[in-house]
This record gives C-alpha cells, structure tokens and sequence, in this order.
C-alpha cells in the first residue's frame, strides 16, 4: 500500500524529472498557466531593459498589437527611426533598468516628480539625463521640446495600453542628491560625473517591490484594467559598481529582481510574472542561450522565451503581421522619394534648356 | 547593357565638351528618357580637350554651362554627369576622368538634396531648430535637428560617391565643391512650376515654408563641408551679393523652375571658380581658404 503524500500525483510540470525539457530544452515551457490572457487585439506596451527590447520586436513581428504612442518623424526612414530608439519601445523610453527609474518616469509624466537634473553637455550638444542615448540636441529648447513630447507620449501610453509588459534589469543605479535615479552613471554618455553630488545606490527587494507598486497603482489610477506582466532579464551585468566580481553582482541582483517581482504579483490578480530568466539561464538549455561573451541572448533563445509567451497568454502561433504605424512611416519615405523623382525630372529638363539660347 | 555603362560611364558632357565615348547616348539612357533622345542625338562627337578647370556635376552645372556659351573660356570645361546614372559607389570612371588632366576641380555634383524635404509639403508637417535661421513654427511638428539631419542625410548617399569618385580620380589636384544655390522665396512661383508635375490634380500644391527649405539649405551645406574637409575638398559657398536680405536667392537669379539657378548665377559662379582656382594655383601645400570659399568644420554631428 502506498503512502499518501504532497507530492504525489502532482502535474509533470511540478517534477523536475517528469517536466519536458531535461532531454530536449526546446520543450521547456516553465509557465504552464498564466492570470490573464492576452488578444492579438490587445495594446501591448513594452519597457525595460535591454532583453525587452527583443519582447517589443517579436510583438511587433507576430501580428500582436505593440502600442506605440511616441511615432517617429514621418521623414525618417525606419532603419534610421531606430537608430534614433523609435519603435524600440512603445514611447522612446531608452533602457529602463530598475524599477526606481520607471516609478519616476510615470511619475514625472503626471507632474508628481521634477528632477534637478534637466539636461547634460555632451561635447557641443546636450543630452536627455533620463534617456541620454537617444538623441543629440542642439540646445535645452530643443531637448526640453522633445521631453515634453515624450512625457505625453508615456501619459497615452498609461491609459491607452490593455497590457504593460515591463523587464526588470538591475539593482545597481547612480542617483543625483534629489534621488532622480539615471539610466546610466553621469559622464557615461553626457554629463561629468561629481562624487560630491552623485551616489550609487543597490536597491534591495523591499525597495524593488515598493518601487514597482507605486508605478502600478499609478498607472492604474489612469487605466482600472491595465493588465501587467513582469519580467527579469536574464542579460548579466556588463559591470558593477561595487568591488566584487561581476558575477557576484549578477546574482544578488537578479535574484532581488525576481523575489521582487513575486512579491508583487503575488497578492495582485492583474500582474503575472513570466519566467524570461528561467528559459534562458535553465539548466535544461546548458548555457546555449548565450552568445560567445557570456551574456548576450541568443537569437534561438529569444524565440524560446517568446514562443512561450505567446502559447502561455495567447495560446496561438503568433502570425507575421504589419502594424499601422509602420504604415505611417512608410508614408513619410514614399513622400520624399516621390518628390526625388519629380526633381530628377526637373534636371534632366534644365539639361534641354541648356541647349536653348542663353538668356 | 556594355560594360561602359555599368562602369558609370553615362556621362554627357555639354557646354564646350563633347563624350569622348563611342557609346551612343541612346545607349545610355533608360527607357523612360527615350523622349529626350532628340536633344542629344544629333550631338557631335568630339575629342576631349584637356582643361585646367575641370568643373563636373548635374544639373546645376548647367548654369555654368549657358555662362560659358555666352561668354567662352578655353581655361574651364565643364562635364556633366548624368543624374539618372548610378556609377558604382565610390569607384571614379577613369575612362572619361583618365582622358582628362585638369589643374583644378570643382565639384557641382548633386545640390536639390535639399528639396526632397523641403520643397512639397508631406505627410507630417515639421519645422526644426537651425542655428543659422531664427523661429520656428511650433504649430508644425518639431523634429530634432539631429533627426532631420539624418533623413536628409540619406538622400546623400548617391551624392557622396560621385564626390568621392572625383577625388579618387583627381587625388593630388586642388578640388572644392561647389554649393547649390540657395532656395527660392517665391511659393506660387513654385507651386506653379510644381504643379505640371501632378497631372490630373487641379488642387494647389503645398509648399513647405520657405524658411523650413533655408534652414535645409543650410543643413546640407553643413553635411557637405564636412565631407569635404574629410577628404580635403574645399568648399565654396553661394556668392553673397545672390542672396537676398533673408538669405534666399535673388529673383534675378532665377532659372524657370523650383530647383536650379540661372545664367547670371552661373556668371557668378564662374568668378568664384576663377577666384579659388587662383587662390590654389601658387600653393605649395595644397587648397588655399579665400574670400567666399571655406574649408568644412569637422565632424558629422547628430549622426546616429
């Protein structure tokens, strides 16, 4: 006679042994149920770090409905439109790394927040502190334009999106003596760095977590039904600030990251975790998700992780699909190469009139 | 197609310069310019006589050219590449330029980049920052300037390797590019000439601002200075006394159509031609800076 136990007659899943993916790691799917599911019809809002990134393409690539509220000039080209962090993510955001960065973020989109830091010199331009990468400005004018642009942008996104997909990135963050928390150190790319003025800061799980509630309780204050799935990138520090190995660093980040983003959607029924992390650094997969460094993702194991969140939230093979905004930008182009063929015309005919008598 | 023709060499040469090659212009021609054949079928072929100013370019060399017919000049040839002819990037056609032994080139190569953008109204509506040009329109959507130098910057590419091409073929000689003219102010002059364009559309068409087309004027001088100073091509500005008070050409100045500039212009032109090729002419150390000619400033700024 057996013996009755917690364990026994529990899902595959459940049993390290028994769950798909120890023998053949493309049947890892380590999300068996999801809270909600999720349209093709659905706005779909990205942010985060730079593994979400490749979240926004493939949405954008599979027919689902990636929200984008901040479009690029229609004279852009696409290739150039990305270059330029258009259409990266669903505003033109930059990285968000921590979940400090994005509470001031929507914070400062609703006026609750005013940073010291409004823009810094990066050789004869100025740069965004908060998204410094984006773009070079030719002066404050012109970048304080393009934030309030931006802040808008962020404002429809928070109560336009049915889903917010949001990758958490690191603990580790540089904040001025305001607590403005940056994307990137001061000095990186823009800016001088003032030991006097900047401090480094680890966040630790409580703040994480208090840090993701506050952004959710305000996006929810301007959008009842947002829907939110977290997620860890599994990407590792490119370098720490703190005096210890880099893997070190990795580690007690990650794992605040993720014990964070449990807390939250713990008592919360409209945020999910989805185990992006788990797919990629699985044993199941031995390391094969990562490029040669070490640390960058592999394409075959970005269309693991999204294989599975599309099978998990939506339960379909995503289908290839064009978005409207690609549309307007296309527009854009075709205006200007319409009116390089009308120019081209008026050369080759003031090449006859060269042959007519001089004037 | 020959080989001639895939090398690049779709050159048409007018005012005193005949093609040296034996490859018909029909030849050379796509399809869709078959209309014109007219004008160049009866055109004589010619030996090519070696100059010591070189001018090549497009279409707005054809300003020097009615200058040169009018007034002729046995120091200054002009060949005039064809625009509707892609030569192989940054390969020079060293079977037209290798005839040739110039002491001096000057570039007019290329110069409506300007218009693609900002000559007939698109989609979007915009306006951008420009240091040389006050206001801006904020009922327009206002681009970064770093944004807008960048869509201009890909309607270059041809552009630059025609440039480059050049400089590659004439390494040692002194070499400056010369710039398009300035844009004009008139928009239902433009509008106008546009609309023969845009047949079977009887609406008005759009011009963009003129001070938005100023502002792109200048952003492609910017964009080309700095592709000249990167390969040691000086460069010359419009002549000063062909702008008016805002900075738009002069009516007197203007050919009949929305892009190119006239015979008087091309007067002008010449003169500043003769200017920096006198300038260079006793230098030891190459390209010489002189009154309206300058050197580009370093830098390709707001690249992404």
């Amino acid at each position: 006679m057996t013996t009755a136990h917690p364990y026994r007659g529990i899902a595959a899943y459940r049993h390290w042994q028994r769950a798909p993916g120890a023998d053949n790691a493309a049947e890892l799917d380590p999300q068996p149920h999801t809270k909600f599911t999720i349209s093709p019809q659905d706005s779909i809002a990205t942010a985060g770090s730079c593994f979400a990134q490749h979240v926004a393409r493939h949405l954008k690539n599979s027919g689902f409905n990636a929200l984008v509220t901040e479009l690029a000039p229609a004279i852009l080209p696409r290739d150039i439109a990305s270059k330029f962090h258009y259409g990266l993510f669903t505003a033109r955001f930059g990285n968000i790394y921590t979940a400090r960065q994005l509470r001031q973020l929507v914070e400062r989109a609703y006026g609750q927040f005013s940073p010291e830091a409004t823009a810094w010199r990066r050789g004869d331009a100025y740069v965004d502190p908060f998204r410094p990468t984006i773009c070079d400005f030719v002066s404050t004018d012109e970048l304080s334009a393009e934030r309030d642009r931006h802040l808008a942008a962020v404002r429809k996104m928070v109560e336009t999106l049915d889903v917010f997909v949001f990758t958490l990135g690191l603990t580790e963050a540089w904040l001025d003596r305001d607590g403005t928390v940056f994307p990137v150190a001061p000095g990186v790319h823009g800016g001088a760095f003032d030991p006097e003025r900047y401090t480094l800061k680890n966040f630790t799980v409580e703040e994480t977590a208090e840090d993701l509630r506050a952004t959710l309780d305000i996006i929810r204050r301007h959008n009842k039904t947002a829907r939110t799935v977290l997620t860890v990138s599994p990407v590792p520090l490119m370098a720490t600030a703190l005096d210890r190995h880099v893997l070190v660093s990795t580690t007690y980040s990650k794992a605040v990251l993720r014990v964070a983003a449990q807390m939250v959607t713990d008592n919360d029924p409209l945020t999910d975790y989805f185990p992006s992390y788990e797919i990629i650094t699985a044993p199941h997969c031995r390391g094969e998700y990562f490029g040669a460094d070490a640390r960058s993702v592999t394409q075959a194991g970005v269309d693991h992780v999204m294989r599975v969140f599309f099978k998990a939230y939506a339960g379909v093979e995503p289908a290839i699909g064009e978005k409207s905004t690609e549309e307007i930008l296309s527009n854009g182009v075709e205006h200007r190469k319409k009116t390089e063929n009308i120019l081209e015309v008026i050369c080759e005919e003031d090449l006859l009139r060269s042959d007519e008598p001089p004037q | 197609m020959s080989e001639k023709t895939a090398n690049g060499g779709a050159q048409s040469i007018t005012g005193i310069m005949r093609c040296a090659s034996d490859i018909p212009e029909s030849a050379l021609l796509p399809p869709k310019h078959h209309r014109w054949l007219k004008a160049f079928g009866g055109a004589p072929k010619r030996q090519v006589r070696k100059v010591p100013i070189l001018v090549v370019g497009t279409s707005h060399t054809n300003a020097v050219s009615r200058a040169l017919a009018k007034a002729p000049d046995s120091e200054i040839g002009v060949l005039r590449l064809r625009a509707s002819m892609i030569p192989r990037p940054g390969r020079p056609n060293m079977e037209i330029y290798g005839a040739l032994d110039p002491s001096v080139v000057i570039s007019m190569i290329g110069g409506n980049q300007h218009l693609t953008l900002g000559l007939v109204e698109g989609p979007e509506p915009f306006d951008f920052e420009c240091p040389q040009v006050a206001g801006i329109d904020r009922t327009r959507r206002i681009i970064p300037h770093a944004e807008v130098r960048a869509a201009l910057f890909e309607t270059f590419h041809k552009v630059l390797d025609r440039m480059r091409g050049l400089r590659e073929a004439y390494r040692d000689k002194p070499m400056a590019h010369v710039s398009a003219p300035p844009p004009k102010s008139d928009p239902k002059m433009l509008a106008n000439n546009l609309r023969a364009y845009h047949p079977g559309d009887d609406a008005e068409v759009a011009i963009v601002p003129r001070k938005i087309n100023l502002k792109l004027h200048h952003l492609q001088n910017d964009i080309l200075r700095e592709f000249c100073a990167e390969n040691q091509i000086d460069f010359i500005d419009p002549p000063p006394n062909t702008r008016d008070t805002s900075g738009f050409l002069q009516r007197q100045y203007w050919q009949r159509d929305a892009a190119h500039a006239n015979k008087l212009y091309g007067d002008e032109i010449l003169n500043s031609i003769r200017s920096y090729a006198g300038s260079v002419a006793n230098a030891p150390n190459g390209p010489k800076t002189v009154a309206g000619v300058g050197t580009g400033s370093p830098g390709l700024q707001g690249r992404p």
